[in-house]
C-alpha cells in the first residue's frame, strides 16, 4: 500500500475540487497537520533512538510471558 | 438508567540497563514495588505482595514479573481512561524516584506495548472486565464479532511478532491469540475469555484479554465505551451479535488485524455471506443508538454513540484522517515515514514479507519471529536451490535486488525499537512527544484530573469505599490490614469491611475472628 502518497493524497486534497467556500482554511490546516505529524515523528524517532543500539535495546528488555 | 462497572489491568513491559547490560529484572520490580508500599499511601494485597492504593487501584507483581496496575471499578469510560492514565503516572513517578533514590546506576523505562520482539515469543495484557448480570454462557455469541472487528479502532498497531519479515498488523497481541472462546490466560488465550471471577456479589465479570495497551485516549474511550454497551444489550436480551456471527472468528481477527485498508470482507455465517469490520462495527452501532437512551443503557451510553460513530467515521475515510487519533494509524504514518527516510519503499514490504515466508517454509524453519537466514537462504550452499533460482527470475522480471531485502532485514530490529518505544511511559516516548507536539488529536473533553485521580477514587460504588477505607487506615500499621476486591479485613482488630456490593455507598463493618492467621 502506498501509504504516505495515500496519506499526502489525503491531506492534501487531491481529486477534491468542489471545495466549497471556506473549505480551503480547513484544507490548509489539514495540511499543515498532517506534515506537522509525520515531522514531529521523524523528530521524535530521532531523538528516541539517539545513541541506541536497537539489538543490545531488545535484549535489555527482554520480557516473560504474562497473561 | 442502568448503572454498569469497568475497570481495566494494565501489564507493563519493565526494562533497565546497566552500562551496556541488561539489569536483573528481579531487582528492578523488587525496589519498584518496595518503593510504592513505602511511598504511597496503601494498604497490603491479601492475595499478592502487591497493594491497594488510596484510589482503590491495585498496584502488584503478576505471572511474568510484569508490574500490572489495576484501575478501580469505574463507572463510565471517561474514569476508566483517567484511572487508566494515574496508573501510567504512579508506575512513572515510581520510576523516577527508583532512578533518583535506589538505583541511579539502573536506566529503567516503563512500556505500554505488549508483544517482545527480542524472540522469546513472550506477551503480557491490557485486560478490560465488565460487570454484567446474564448468563456467561450467552455472552460468546453476541460478542465475538465485536471483539473481532473493534480491532480496527482498538488495535495497538506494531509488527507481527512471529513473522520473519517486517509485517505491520493491527493488532501484534492478535498473533497470540489461538483459541475462540479459552479459559487459559498464560497460554492457548482466546478471543473470548471464559473465565468467571466475578470479585463481588450479585453479578458477574465479563474478562476479556484480547485488548491492547493504547495511547489515544479516543481509541481506549471507545473500546471501553461500545465493549459496555454491547455487553448492556447483550444483557437486555437484544442478542446484539445474532445478524453478525463469523464463520471463523480466529481467521476473521486474524484478517482483521492484516487489513490495513479496512476493506477486507470477512466470512460469515447464518447466513452464509461477507462483511467488512467496519460493516460488523456500524451493525452493533446502529443498535446501540436505537436503544441509547433505553433504561438497560448507561446515562453514558449517548456520548459513547457519537464517539463510535466518529470512530468509524474517521477510519473510513482513510489514513489522512485517522493518523492523529488512533494508535496504529499513527504508528503506520511514523513507520511508513521512517522507511522511505531509511530507503525502503515500504509498499514492497508486502512482497518481501511473502518471500521470506515462503523461503521459511521451503527451509522448515519455524515461525517464531526470529532472524531469517537470508545469506543461507541465497548462497551457493542454499538448502532450497530450486525455489531460489525461481526467485531470482521473478526479482529480475520485476527490477528488484536482494539487497533491497537485505536492507530491511538489517533494519527489522530498529522498527521494533521504535515500536516499543512509542509508548514509553514519560517524556521520552514517543507517543508522549507526539502529544506535547500537539500534533495529535486524540484527545476526549471529560478525561482530565489526572493528578486527582492518583489519590482519589472514583466518586461511585464501592471504589469509592475502599479508597476512603484504605487513606484512612494506610497509616495504622499495627492494625495489619489487608485489602482485596471485596473485603477489607484485620484479624488483629477483629473487624472486616464488606465490599462484596459493587455499587455499595456506605461503609459496613462486621467482627471477624481474632487470630494470628494475618492473610486471608
Amino acid at each position: 500500500m502506498r501509504f504516505l502518497q495515500r496519506f499526502n493524497e489525503q491531506l492534501h486534497g487531491q481529486g477534491s475540487g468542489d471545495d466549497g467556500p471556506g473549505s480551503s482554511d480547513l484544507l490548509q490546516q489539514a495540511r499543515s497537520q498532517g506534515d506537522s505529524l509525520l515531522a514531529a515523528g521523524d523528530q521524535a524517532i530521532q531523538r528516541a533512538l539517539a545513541g541506541s543500539n536497537s539489538e543490545a535495546f531488545l535484549r535489555a528488555g527482554r520480557q516473560q510471558g504474562g497473561q | 438508567m442502568a448503572d454498569r462497572l469497568l475497570g481495566v489491568e494494565t501489564e507493563y513491559a519493565i526494562s533497565g540497563t546497566l552500562g551496556r547490560e541488561a539489569a536483573d529484572h528481579r531487582v528492578i520490580v523488587r525496589h519498584l514495588l518496595d518503593l510504592a508500599h513505602t511511598t504511597l499511601r496503601n494498604l497490603q494485597d491479601a492475595s499478592s505482595s502487591g497493594l491497594f492504593m488510596e484510589n482503590a487501584a491495585r498496584l502488584y507483581l503478576d505471572c511474568g514479573m510484569h508490574v500490572e496496575c489495576s484501575t478501580p471499578e469505574c463507572a463510565n469510560p471517561w474514569d476508566a481512561v483517567r484511572y487508566v492514565e494515574a496508573g501510567h503516572r504512579i508506575m512513572l513517578n515510581l520510576i523516577d524516584k527508583m532512578t533518583g533514590e535506589r538505583t541511579p546506576e539502573i536506566q529503567t523505562a516503563c512500556y505500554r506495548v505488549n508483544v517482545d520482539y527480542s524472540g522469546t515469543g513472550a506477551t503480557w495484557g491490557c485486560h478490560e472486565s465488565y460487570q454484567h448480570g446474564m448468563q456467561p454462557a450467552a455472552l460468546p455469541a453476541e460478542l465475538i464479532s465485536f471483539l473481532v472487528s473493534r480491532t480496527i479502532f482498538a488495535g495497538a498497531g506494531g509488527f507481527d511478532p512471529f513473522s520473519m519479515g517486517l509485517k505491520f498488523t493491527l493488532s501484534p497481541r492478535a498473533a497470540h491469540i489461538e483459541r475462540t472462546i479459552s479459559s487459559d490466560s498464560t497460554s492457548e488465550r482466546g478471543i473470548f475469555h471464559a473465565k468467571n471471577e466475578p470479585l463481588c456479589a450479585g453479578y458477574n465479570r465479563l474478562h476479556v484479554l484480547c485488548g491492547e495497551s493504547l495511547c489515544s485516549q479516543l481509541a481506549m474511550f471507545v473500546k471501553f465505551g461500545a465493549t459496555c454497551l454491547v455487553v448492556a444489550m447483550a444483557e437486555a436480551g437484544l442478542a446484539p451479535g445474532r445478524a453478525v456471527q463469523l464463520d471463523s472468528p480466529l481467521a476473521a481477527l486474524r484478517a482483521v488485524a492484516a487489513d490495513l485498508n479496512l476493506k477486507m470482507p470477512l466470512k460469515m455465517k447464518d447466513p452464509p455471506r461477507r462483511k467488512t469490520a467496519i460493516e460488523i462495527q456500524r451493525h452493533y452501532l446502529a443498535m446501540a443508538e436505537a436503544h441509547s437512551r433505553a433504561s438497560f443503557m448507561p446515562l453514558w451510553a449517548p456520548e459513547v454513540c457519537r464517539q463510535w460513530r466518529r470512530a468509524l467515521d474517521l477510519l473510513e475515510a482513510g489514513p489522512g484522517a485517522a493518523a492523529k487519533s488512533f494508535d496504529w494509524q499513527m504508528k503506520l504514518a511514523l513507520f511508513s515515514s521512517h522507511a522511505a527516510r531509511r530507503g525502503i519503499e515500504w509498499s514492497r514490504l508486502g512482497f518481501w514479507n511473502a518471500v521470506i515466508d515462503h523461503m521459511r517454509k521451503e527451509m522448515a524453519l519455524p515461525a517464531d519471529g526470529g532472524a531469517f537466514p537470508l545469506e543461507l537462504a541465497i548462497s551457493p550452499q542454499t538448502p532450497i536451490p530450486f525455489v531460489v533460482s525461481r526467485l531470482d527470475a521473478l526479482l529480475r522480471k520485476k527490477g528488484l535486488e536482494w539487497d533491497e531485502l537485505r536492507r530491511i532485514l538489517a533494519l527489522r530490529a530498529e522498527f521494533f525499537e521504535i515500536d516499543t518505544r512509542f509508548g514509553e511511559l514519560g517524556p521520552r516516548g514517543i507517543f508522549s512527544m507526539l502529544d506535547q507536539a500537539g500534533v495529535l488529536d486524540h484527545r476526549v473533553s471529560g478525561i482530565d484530573n489526572i493528578e486527582h485521580a492518583m489519590r482519589h477514587p472514583p466518586n461511585r460504588g464501592r471504589a469509592k469505599v475502599r479508597g476512603a477505607v484504605v487513606k484512612r487506615l494506610a497509616g495504622d500499621l499495627e492494625g495489619r490490614w489487608y485489602c482485596c476486591w471485596d473485603r477489607i479485613f484485620s484479624r488483629r482488630h477483629g473487624r472486616a469491611l464488606d465490599l462484596s456490593d459493587p455499587f455499595m455507598e456506605v461503609e459496613s463493618w462486621h467482627d471477624v475472628p481474632v487470630g494470628e492467621n494475618e492473610g486471608l
